[in-house]
């Protein structure tokens, strides 16, 4: 029978192509590490395949990646859009704003204290650890007078109570003589900050009822004629009942003057002392 | 033309076989196209054939696979021959049969190569049997869906060939 024959010869093959493979194998088992000529011609003919997916998977990959990192583009690009576009709002509601508040204050006629310029000066010496509490500048040509304020860019640091050019002579906030119209911020609630024990200060004639916090910052009020609103003088460290109607409130100084080596004076002109002398002559 | 197809076939093993590995490293070792092969070519029932197929894809299955090399040529070729000499003695028509017989097939190749490791190494490193377990099963269901799809294609080409023959009559 054909059949027979054919499953007969195979049989054989099988057998032979079986031992044959034995061979190799035990051959490779006694000396592990090794290849074989037939391997490599065969790892040969199979790596343009490997190299092909590799290559395939590789653009594949890349062609996903190139799309999730434009995905990411695309939103944070929205997001940038969005945000110029609120800012874009904002700027104009501003304008807007701006507009209408000086269209009102000619409605009420109301004149803003002048803010002015600043002149930049050099401090020469300094001296705010004893009791003198003395700052000298060098002001050059610049034309300075009395009761002028003196800042630096955390606050307030006094004002000018001599002025023999080219400097000029700053009593600083912390001395005991010098006296600030104050408000804490928060509130609005005014009072007189005074130097107080070397490098600190306090705020007086502030009444037991009124609301004062630890941490309360502590700006100009603009009502003594020379500093105007607004400037940050201290910051509230303690609050305790005083002796009689007003707290006893301590305040660390803005200004550190140990680090400070310029600082600007205001060319915003103080209320001369006549123009306050005549308010009190006339019973204000 | 037979040996063309079984080229293309097999260099589409070979592929298959990169691309899993591409995708998830552990592929290779639950997936066995090359077996896949092995079998559907044994399916025919053609002993020679089948023994041919078996020593070809795995020797490549050698190439591509760490290890002894010829130690899944030994494998695929007994799987092929035995896969081919049941079919002459059963018919396998059904899906579950067909099923079977991929998941025998995986087996006892799983089986020959560990007792050719044991055999021949001093200190053979195992398959899990959760791995093996989990190749068989797979081979199993794949060799089902490519038999259907395979017969199915095989329909409508008959059929095409069929209809263009008529109306050419």
């Amino acid at each position: 029978m054909p059949g027979t024959v054919i499953e007969r010869r195979s049989r054989w093959l099988l057998l032979i192509l079986l031992a044959l493979q034995l061979v190799l194998l035990s051959i490779q088992a006694q000396a592990p590490g090794g290849s074989s000529r037939l391997e490599f011609a065969v790892v040969r003919t199979v790596a343009p395949v490997s190299r092909a997916v590799s290559t395939g998977t590789d653009f594949v990959r890349g062609i996903s990646e190139g799309a999730r990192l434009r995905r990411t583009l695309e939103h944070e690009n929205a997001e940038l859009r969005s945000e110029v576009e609120r800012l874009r709002r904002a700027r104009v509601e501003a304008f807007g704003l701006e507009q209408e508040l000086a269209r009102l204050s000619v409605a009420v006629d109301y004149s803003a204290a002048p803010r002015g310029g600043l002149k930049v000066a050099d401090i020469v010496h300094i001296d705010h650890t004893s009791w003198l509490q003395t700052l000298l500048l060098y002001v050059g040509d610049a034309e300075v007078v009395r009761n002028q304020a003196v800042v630096s860019a955390n606050g307030l640091v006094g004002r000018i109570v001599a002025a023999p050019s080219p400097y000029a002579k700053v009593q600083l906030v912390t001395d005991r003589e010098a006296s600030v119209g104050s408000m804490v911020q928060r509130t609005r609630r005014q009072g007189v900050v005074r130097g107080g024990s070397p490098g600190t200060l306090e705020l007086a004639y502030v009444p037991l009822q009124a609301d004062v916090r630890v941490g309360d910052l502590v700006v100009t009020a603009g009502i003594d004629g020379i500093y105007p609103r607004g400037l940050p003088v201290g910051t509230v460290t303690s609050v305790t009942p005083g002796d009689e109607l007003f707290h006893d409130i301590r305040l660390t100084p803005a200004v550190d003057f140990g680090e400070i080596d310029q600082v600007y004076v205001l060319d915003r002109v103080p209320v001369p002392d006549a123009v306050k002398q005549t308010e009190t002559d006339a019973g204000f | 033309m037979p040996a063309f197809r079984f080229l293309l076939a097999l260099v589409a093993a070979v592929a298959l076989h990169f691309l899993g590995a591409q995708i998830w490293g552990d592929i290779p070792r639950l997936f066995d196209p090359f077996l896949v092969l092995v079998i559907l070519y044994g399916l025919r029932g053609d002993l020679l054939v089948a023994l041919g197929v078996g020593l070809l894809a795995g020797m490549v299955t050698d190439a591509v696979t760490g290890g002894l090399y010829g130690l899944h040529g030994f494998a695929d070729t007994i799987v092929g021959y035995g896969t081919a000499y049941a079919v002459q003695r059963l018919v396998i028509r059904r899906p579950p049969g067909v099923f079977l017989m991929f998941a025998l097939a995986a087996a006892a190749q799983q089986a020959i190569l560990v007792g050719l490791v044991m055999l021949l190494l001093a200190d053979p490193a195992m398959p899990s049997l959760a791995s093996t377990l989990v190749k068989v099963a797979v081979t199993g269901a794949l060799g089902v869906v490519v038999v259907l799809i395979s017969r199915s294609s095989t329909r409508r080409l008959d059929a095409w060939k069929r209809t263009r023959t008529s109306k050419l009559k």
